[in-house]
């Protein structure tokens, strides 16, 4: 391995995208912003990870694996993509890309890893399909758990409940879209014609959004509905900086015909799994009577009223 | 004793051998394995005072029932034999207990039921850790309205003597309050000592706890969230009961009194004085009836230039208590959330009686009673109200407030401590921010007046 | 940050009603520097609204909050706590600072208040909580001033590990000193900046972001802590000197004078 060339490693694509992962994405656009020469890595072995999950950023003897460290050190090594800006847009920069950070991350997190039908259907089958073995059974509960501790542990105290802050964060979610589009305006990129770091980011939480398959939820509609220009936007940007080879392109076609016949190959597949959960089900409570009313197995219950509590009861 | 026929033997001996001069040569206790030999010597030796054989039998029993409250046994036998051997005198008797240990860790759960709130104990119990009857407990309750409860106690009878014991226990409890719209999470310890006296039963306990009040929701009323936050009470608290009912749940003759009185102020910044009352007192009457009165009564002061926080006040109402109203339905509410007072006062008159007509009498037919009620009460505030300066207007106030409610229904006995009320309840005097229930009502619980 | 009015339910009530309440700790002995900088933000606001409150101190406003964090205030049967609630709040009640702006400017506003949220926030968290020195020193004290032992110790300690789980999870906590030093720099760097030589962030008009970043820079500017870096940091900003000074001239004074 060369080590004089940056190496991004990231979770490999699905759904159009050229990464399932928001963070992945991000830095991925950045890099693809900003003409460094990068050598990207898909892959599914977050072996090398220091984190256990991508994306990875190597160069030299540096490693980055935070979105926003990477962006400091390539805006610290001049590939910088914002040195076009003026202060006062950089200073809007750093304030929009906080505001994405604090309060789309969150229910982008809650949609896509708390959820239950996207969790259980989508994005957990995805990364247990996708990763090798040990991690396998260990990188979508990490997801899960890390997600939860983000959303509930950096809002909740002790006074409020779950349900009351999954409510605030699709509602600011909502208007911190709303307010992203504004700023974005009719124009192509936030700033002008080139994108900026703050494209990669909007990008990153967007797309997914957009292009996963997810079921009908409160963000995507709101996107659809109130921020079509962030739709173009995104939409922009993969057709720009990600145009399909012509590799993918046939590997998009294959991918699609399998599908086809995987589809009423999984149904059957369906029914059966079905039936034979029944049948054991239904094995498994016979023997279990049989054990009872045979006697080999023997509960007793004993029940009882606690004094103490009589006598400490004012 | 075993069969019938050896009892009517016994029986027939009993007038010769009742004043028949007799003593006790030999006590033996065969089946100790843990425990030590001190703590029996100290429990048997009445029976060396005793007599005559009479006077055997009736001590023999008494230390059985003594060495069983010790709960360390899971099985005591009595055998009184005439002493044999060299040393054997002619009066000389032998008494021997057959005993069995309980076993070095017993497991058990328990159900509680309350007014549409039930929960689960489960405790490890180690009855005799060092052989004189110390007892670890550790034990963990689960309940609904997000009750949990977690504890570890050791008990300890002092001299062997099964009445006078000292404990400790150190617990964190938690649970939801849902008529005054808070939640609270307690940890806590306590040191008790309780013996007897001529009088009865008492219980000084020192306690200190650490509460954490929260609101349950944002529809708690300002007056209970002023209240949310930590607080610390550090409390001695003489607890006397003088108990001669013959049942706890459907008593027929005798009276219950038990006094309680709380200073809070030694230490923490919960500081007040509580002193309350409990009494009732049954009668038999003919025909199977019974009547029952019952009077309560408490008052709480703050000590210093304080308040009482709302977890150490009184409350009152509730199908088993002050009937026709809902659980603390009576005193100072605000946004429906029931305030407590600092003083309150209850009293109730039944008559039970057998079910009309007498349905599985003797048998099933005993668990149930339908009884007569009038209950009447009061819960509120007294300001400036002092032993010596008795506050006319607020008196007169609260005097003016009284609650009635009368009505009757049916008791059902749950086990020995536990009781089920169906009534058909009318409250007549009540007061604006009251909440009643006219009509039927239903009431599970232990504890009831 | 959490919950938005408690009782969402506009009646008949009069725009603003006398008797407004603004719950906090006692300042002198209890309040942290964190719960102190978001009490000044509110307090500020509401002045430049020109609406009249009075300041409740209790040992409990903590606990009390509908949202576990302080300030909150009582108006009528509500209770509103937070900044950005409180803020939306009023403007419903028909009083707001940002009416004139363009719906960009708007969303500009916004931006800035969540990167003071994101930022000066977990900075001061991070400062007040996590460096040894000012925990042992300062905040310890503080925090259990108004509590009998042995409960001084525990509610301290207590607060000390859910400030560190929610720093946790915004990955503050793993940051050294020296990082968070850099995030304080970045954020200053970009109010400065955006404020140029304007008299407010959005012109001549003060807005909520105004009063928000006033209470937060003063705060770290003037408290007295073992730790000086932030305040040392904000010393290199001349816009934003200028521009507390303002501040503090236009709404302070008056307020010292009426005294």
């Amino acid at each position: 391995m060369e080590d004089n060339v940056l190496h991004l490693d990231i979770w490999p694509g699905e759904w159009d995208l050229p990464s399932v992962d928001p963070n992945c994405l991000a830095a991925l656009a950045y890099c693809r912003f900003s003409g460094v020469p990068v050598k990207i890595r898909k892959s599914c072995n977050p072996w090398n990870s220091p984190n256990g999950t991508f994306p990875v950023m190597t160069y030299k003897n540096v490693t980055e694996t935070k979105v926003g460290n990477i962006f400091t050190y390539l805006r610290k090594q001049n590939w910088g993509i914002d040195s076009s800006l003026s202060r006062k847009e950089c200073a809007d920069v750093v304030a929009f890309s906080a505001m994405i950070d604090e309060v789309i991350q969150p229910a982008v997190l809650h949609l896509l890893w708390i959820d239950n039908d996207h969790y259980s259907n989508i994005t957990g089958p995805w990364f247990t399909r996708h990763a090798v073995l040990p991690y396998k059974f260990v990188v979508s509960g990490r997801a899960h758990k890390e997600a939860k501790r983000k959303v509930f542990e950096s809002q909740g105290t002790d006074n409020v409940t779950a349900a009351d802050v999954e409510t605030k964060i699709y509602k600011d979610a909502k208007d911190c879209l709303s307010n992203i589009s504004q700023k974005l305006g009719d124009k192509n990129y936030f700033f002008g014609d080139q994108p900026c770091s703050l494209d990669a980011l909007v990008f990153s939480y967007v797309a997914p959004l957009l292009k996963a398959p997810l079921n009908s939820n409160q963000l995507t509609n709101h996107l659809r509905i109130h921020c079509e220009n962030l739709c173009f936007h995104t939409r922009r940007i993969l057709r720009e900086f990600f145009p399909l080879t012509a590799e993918e392109m046939a590997e998009k076609q294959k991918e699609e015909e399998r599908k086809k016949a995987a589809d009423s190959e999984s149904k059957e597949g369906k029914i059966r799994n079905r039936d034979m959960l029944i049948a054991g089900a239904f094995a498994l409570t016979a023997m279990t009577l049989y054990a009872f009313s045979s006697g080999l197995v023997n509960v007793k219950i004993f029940d009882a009223v606690d004094v103490e509590d009589n006598l400490l009861d004012a | 004793m075993n069969g019938n026929e050896e009892v009517q033997t016994l029986h027939l001996d009993w007038e010769t051998l009742y004043s028949k001069p007799a003593f006790v040569q030999r006590v033996l206790v065969s089946g100790l394995k843990r425990t030590k030999d001190d703590i029996i010597t100290k429990n048997v030796k009445p029976l060396l005072q005793a007599e005559n054989f009479g006077d055997i039998v009736k001590k023999a029993e008494a230390v059985s029932d003594r060495l069983q409250q010790l709960g360390i046994f899971s099985r005591i036998k009595i055998e009184i034999d005439t002493c044999k051997g060299a040393n054997a005198n002619d009066n000389g008797y032998d008494v021997r207990y057959v005993v069995q240990e309980s076993g070095r860790l017993k497991m058990g759960y328990y159900t509680m039921v309350g007014q549409n709130d039930g929960s689960l104990e489960f405790n490890f119990r180690s009855p005799n850790v060092l052989g004189r009857a110390e007892e670890v407990k550790l034990d963990y309750i689960y309940g609904t309205k997000h009750t949990r409860g977690f504890g570890l106690s050791l008990k300890k009878p002092l001299n062997g003597n099964p009445d006078t014991w000292f404990g400790a226990r150190a617990y964190r409890e938690q649970g939801d309050y849902p008529w005054s719209g808070y939640k609270e999470t307690d940890h806590g310890a306590g040191l008790d000592l309780s013996f007897l006296s001529l009088l009865g039963n008492h219980n000084l306990r020192w306690e200190g706890v650490w509460r954490d009040l929260r609101c349950l929701s944002n529809l708690s009323s300002f007056r209970v969230r002023e209240q949310a936050g930590h607080s610390l009470k550090s409390s001695l608290i003489h607890t006397y009961v003088r108990d001669t009912r013959d049942d706890m749940v459907l008593p027929t003759r005798g009276t219950l009194l038990k006094m309680t009185q709380e200073y809070a102020g030694i230490g923490g910044n919960a500081n007040f004085f509580k002193h309350g009352v409990e009494f009732q007192a049954n009668q038999a009457l003919p025909l199977s009836s019974v009547v029952q009165v019952c009077l309560a009564g408490g008052i709480v002061r703050p000590l210093r230039d304080t308040t009482v926080n709302i977890t150490d006040r009184y409350f009152l109402g509730g199908p088993l208590t002050l009937r026709g109203f809902n659980k603390n339905g009576i005193g100072p509410h605000s946004d429906g959330n029931a305030l407590g007072g600092d003083v309150y006062c209850m009293g109730g008159l039944h008559l039970y009686t057998p079910l009309p007509f007498r349905p599985g009498s003797g048998g099933f037919g005993e668990l149930f009673r339908s009884h007569f009620f009038v209950n009447a009460g009061n819960c509120g505030n007294v300001e400036n109200f002092s032993l010596d300066q008795v506050n006319k207007e607020n008196w007169k106030a609260f005097q003016n407030s009284l609650r009635l409610s009368y009505g009757l229904g049916v008791v059902l006995r749950l086990g020995s401590l536990a009781r089920l009320e169906l009534n058909y309840v009318l409250p007549v005097w009540k007061q604006a921010g009251d909440s009643a229930s006219p009509g039927v009502q239903l009431g599970v619980g232990i504890s009831f007046l | 940050m959490l919950m938005e009015a408690v009782k969402i339910e506009m009646g008949a009530t009069e725009r603003w009603p006398d008797n407004v309440k603004l719950y906090q700790q006692y300042q002198a002995e209890q309040i942290t520097f964190p719960d102190y900088a978001a009490s000044l933000s509110v307090k500020t606001f509401l002045y430049m609204c020109g609406l009249e409150f009075s300041t409740v101190p209790k040992i409990n406003a903590e606990e009390m909050s509908p949202s576990g964090r302080v300030p909150f205030i009582h108006i009528g049967p509500f209770l509103v706590s937070e900044f950005e609630p409180i803020v939306a709040y009023v403007q419903t009640r028909g009083f707001g600072l940002n009416d004139d702006l363009t719906d960009v400017q708007k969303s500009e506003l916004k931006a800035y208040i969540k990167l003071i949220g994101s930022t000066l926030v977990n900075a001061e968290l991070y400062l007040s909580w996590l460096v040894p020195e000012v925990y042992e020193k300062v905040t310890k004290a503080r925090y259990g001033a108004m509590y009998a032992w042995p409960l001084n110790c525990i509610l301290p300690y207590q607060k000390f590990l859910s400030v560190q789980k929610q720093l946790a999870a915004s990955e503050w906590k793993n940051k050294t000193f020296a990082e968070v030093c850099e995030e304080v720099e970045t954020c200053c760097q970009a109010l400065n900046d955006r404020l140029g030589t304007q008299n407010f962030f959005f012109g001549k008009k003060p807005t909520e972001l105004d009063a928000l970043v006033f209470g937060h820079i003063s705060t770290l500017l003037t408290t007295d802590l073992p730790r000086n870096e932030f305040a040392d940091i904000i010393r290199r900003y001349d816009n934003l000197l200028v521009f507390l000074k303002r501040i503090d001239a236009e709404y302070f004074d008056a307020l010292r004078n009426s005294y």
